[in-house]
């Protein structure tokens, strides 16, 4: 009932949306620590690490396999307008750029690539600028970044 | 930390800079529902024609410097007569009339954020930009800084797929203008 009845509202138009009920609240890349919390509470490691100057990033890792998130188009390290999560393979065998073509091809939001040093890497951005995104969809990114990750382990490793 | 080349801090600089003064008082949110999107590009000056893909889902033709790029919608339970899908996907293809370098998309994909390039079965050069649009959906503002980021990445692409590095300058087409 609940998201038909949003239906029911869009259907009238745009401007019916300024009836969108409750505010969910929001996350932007210019709180580290509030994505550092979030990430926890999905019981996901989350080291930040913040240099004077530098852009933030948090150290994570899953079912044992390490990513970053990293926040850009800061200020002077602050201020940050925008996340890409990242995970690259140190080891890996060779994957041919027809692989990582067929990838690009058929997945959705990440996008693969074989770095300088041969390592496949798996990178999704996330623009949460402004007052940022609601902290249910900014969770969603990180659901469908843990199915990418699972995926693109078997996709560099698997016999596929 | 050296994953970020420069050339990706130039990227959203301009697209940030822009929409940054889109921002209103009234922030309605924004769902993926092509009834709505295609509504807001008008609002925006913006080409927005609504029509039904292969799947049977709603999608988007619009236009951005002359080319024609499309919106997909993702996660369209109830198929054309749903209400909000749960994402959309950008797309846009060009063609060169022949074969894109396979070499050439690896170094976009690995060398610019947001987009993701690959070649198609008839390997054209293909983009495409995912958003989730779900789970509370987005703000008004936030969504014209996305859109901004896709003409960018659009835009980009137009450019890299047009400059040959290996071409005379007579054997490569002239990339449209900036704007």
């Amino acid at each position: 009932m609940g998201r038909s009845s949003i239906a029911a509202a869009l259907a009238l138009g745009a401007a019916a949306l300024a009836a969108t009920p409750a505010q969910a609240e929001l996350v932007s890349a210019a709180n580290p620590q509030k994505i550092k919390e979030i990430m926890e509470s999905r019981g996901w490691p989350a080291n930040l690490v913040m240099n004077a100057g530098e852009d933030p990033y948090i150290e994570s890792d899953r079912d044992g396999l390490q990513f970053l998130v990293i926040f850009m188009n800061c200020t002077a390290g602050r201020n940050c307008r925008t996340l890409q999560y990242y995970m690259g393979f140190g080891a890996a065998k060779n994957v041919s750029l027809e692989r990582f073509n067929e990838w690009n091809r058929e997945k959705r939001f990440a996008r693969a690539y074989r770095s300088e040093k041969g390592a496949p890497v798996l990178e999704m951005d996330v623009d949460v600028d402004f007052k940022g995104i609601p902290r249910e969809n900014l969770s969603e990114t990180f659901n469908t970044w843990a199915a990418l990750m699972d995926s693109y382990r078997d996709f560099v490793f698997g016999d596929g | 930390m050296t994953m970020t080349g420069s050339v990706r801090w130039m990227l959203l600089a301009a697209a940030l800079a822009t929409a940054s003064s889109a921002a209103a008082a009234e922030d309605p949110r924004v769902f993926a529902d092509a009834d709505q999107i295609a509504a807001l590009l008008k609002t925006e000056g913006h080409e927005a024609k609504v029509s039904v893909d292969k799947a049977g889902d709603r999608m988007i033709e619009s236009q951005h410097n002359d080319r024609n790029y499309r919106i997909f919608f993702y996660g369209c339970s109830e198929g054309i007569v749903a209400g909000p899908c749960t994402s959309v996907q950008f797309y846009i293809a060009f063609t060169r009339g022949k074969p894109f370098p396979a070499d050439r998309i690896a170094e976009w994909n690995g060398n610019w954020r947001f987009g993701r390039a690959y070649l198609d079965s008839e390997k054209d050069p293909v983009i495409e930009m995912d958003l989730n649009l779900d789970a509370g959906g987005m703000s008004k503002a936030l969504f014209l800084d996305t859109l901004d980021i896709w003409f960018e990445v659009l835009g980009n692409f137009d450019e890299f797929v047009f400059t040959d590095p290996d071409a005379k300058k007579a054997d490569s087409p002239e990339p449209k203008p900036a704007d």
